[in-house]
């Protein structure tokens, strides 16, 4: 008897471990293709690597920016530099519940795929991964104890919004593509649907963004590495400068331009991570789907749109950029959200270059700019609002990554969270 | 031969691209290796192929030893397979 507990606490233990769960779920999926026998060990094997790799990647990520607001909050006088149990720590511990979050919120967006009118197939697969991840915390942050309630409140949460928000972009994707074949899966969503609807309003269709003729140097920006880098170095300047030494030897100069390139190497093995994990689970997904409904319209990554408009989503990252930061400067030095908001490269990128996207195919040049700096504004207030939803879980990673639908839903999920907060 | 999908951040959208790739590789019976990547990682990459969007064909040439061949609608197999066959032609010589 002690024996078979032990078994059963072996196999326990293998699937409450991130890598191998997630090692695990790429078998099957490459089973159910029926791939030969070694390509599904491997896929197994990379989606594992690709699983720790992401922990040490955002571990390197998070860590380039934590002097910043250990700065900060030396500043107004909290100790805690950032409370909570930080990314890595939330990955390691919970992996395997968003995981399971993961394949029960596909199977429940399947259903309303099959059941109902509304077939989109989300296929963008680090936000397969992503939109439990953020549901998931929502509810550890909200006091939810049992993993069953984890996995069923993620699972759902995520399939309404793979399934909603890419039927709810259909219209303003068609309007930029030209016709139906794909709708847009990634967490501009709210954004891109802001952003359209105010450029229909105030728009010019008649002046586009792609009749203008940029400089070439400036997709040099697309390299978001390097941009990121760049950003943070600048961050650590200024606030050097502004706010009081970081007590390092080395000197502001070096010591920020490190920050700023470990900014950079951390979000490169990130995405090596990510790329290694969904390359063997999203084909698999998107196997099972195509057979099981046909009909299906997929909703892809948004730089699937980037080459319809390239203007556009150079102008709206510049305008995005110019507008957050402005927020962000204004926000930090009034201290109103209590947490060093940092400049948003990467949500200013990819998720109001899309919502420029979309603006223009509502309201030429003149609505993408307005758009998206309403869009920007929008960015801004709801990563700021959303903080308090993450404290005890991701508040750090959502500072690099969020102010889109992640923190907006993070809002929405976490207030119905807290009426259910530890009764489950 | 070994193919490049090449994307800016090498996770969501070259992986629909190589997607496309694999479907038009079955659909016309022929056999490649294709791997997806980010455009900074392209650079250090050996491969005989590289499929991306015009724009990062711009900023890749010259910085690599494949051939670059653009492509707009990452989904989209005939855009793909013209580009596709033209690959093969240029391996095959």
């Amino acid at each position: 008897m002690d024996f078979l507990l032990s078994v059963v606490d072996a196999i326990i233990g293998f699937f409450r471990t991130p890598p191998f769960l997630l090692g695990f779920i790429a078998v099957v999926g490459l089973a159910l293709q029926k791939k030969p026998i070694d390509k599904i060990l491997r896929g197994g094997f990379l989606a594992a690597f690709g699983m720790f790799i992401i922990q040490f990647g955002v571990d390197v990520l998070v860590g380039s920016i934590f002097p910043l607001n250990a700065l900060y909050q030396g500043l107004y006088g909290t100790t805690d530099a950032l409370p909570g149990l930080g990314e890595a720590a939330y990955t390691a511990e919970y992996g395997s519940v968003i995981g399971l979050a993961m394949v029960t919120g596909f199977v429940l967006h399947l259903g309303i795929a099959r059941f109902t009118p509304v077939k989109t197939i989300f296929l963008t697969g680090h936000f397969l991964w992503w939109m439990p991840f953020i549901f998931v915390a929502v509810a550890v942050g909200a006091g939810f104890g049992a993993d069953w309630a984890l996995i069923v409140w993620g699972g759902v949460f995520s399939a309404l919004y793979w399934s909603f928000m890419p039927y709810l972009l259909r219209p303003f994707v068609r309007d930029v593509i030209g016709d139906d074949s794909f709708t847009l899966g990634h967490p501009s969503g709210f954004l891109a649907l802001l952003s359209g609807t105010v450029a229909r309003y105030v728009g010019n269709k008649e002046k586009s963004t792609e009749d203008l003729n940029l400089p070439k140097g400036l997709s040099f920006f697309r390299e978001v590495s390097i941009t990121g880098s760049l950003v943070i170095f600048i961050t650590f300047i200024v606030s050097g400068l502004l706010i009081g030494d970081f007590g390092v030897e080395q000197g502001l100069v070096t010591y920020s331009l490190t920050q700023g390139l470990q900014f950079g190497v951390g979000l490169i093995i990130l995405l090596q991570g990510v790329r290694m994990l969904v390359n063997e689970i999203v084909p698999a997904f998107e196997g099972i789907s195509s057979k099981l409904i046909p009909n299906a319209q997929p909703a892809y990554d948004c730089p699937l749109l980037f080459n319809y408009k390239p203007n556009a989503l150079l102008i709206g990252f510049v305008v995005a950029m110019v507008v957050s930061t402005a927020l962000i400067i204004v926000s930090n030095a009034f201290n109103i959200f209590g947490v060093l908001l940092i400049p948003l490269i990467i949500t200013s990128f990819f998720e109001c270059g899309t919502a420029a996207i979309i603006a223009e195919g509502q309201g030429g040049l003149r609505g993408a700019v307005i758009g998206t700096a309403v869009a920007a504004f929008a960015m801004v207030l709801v990563l700021g609002l959303s903080l308090t939803f993450y404290q005890a879980t991701i508040q750090d990673w959502m500072l690099i990554f969020g102010g889109n639908d992640m923190s907006l839903w993070g809002i929405v999920t976490g207030l119905i969270a807290n009426l259910f907060g530890g009764l489950v | 031969m070994k193919i490049l999908a090449v994307c800016g951040f090498g996770v969501g959208s070259s992986l629909i691209l190589k997607m496309t790739i694999d479907k038009v590789l079955k659909d016309i019976g022929k056999d490649a290796d294709v791997v997806n990547t980010d455009i900074s990682d392209a650079r250090s990459y050996q491969a005989d192929a590289i499929f991306t969007s015009p724009d990062f064909v711009e900023s890749l040439t010259g910085s690599v030893k494949a051939t670059l061949y653009p492509v707009n609608r990452y989904s989209d197999k005939e855009e793909v397979k013209a580009q596709l066959i033209k690959a093969f032609a240029a391996n095959e010589k």
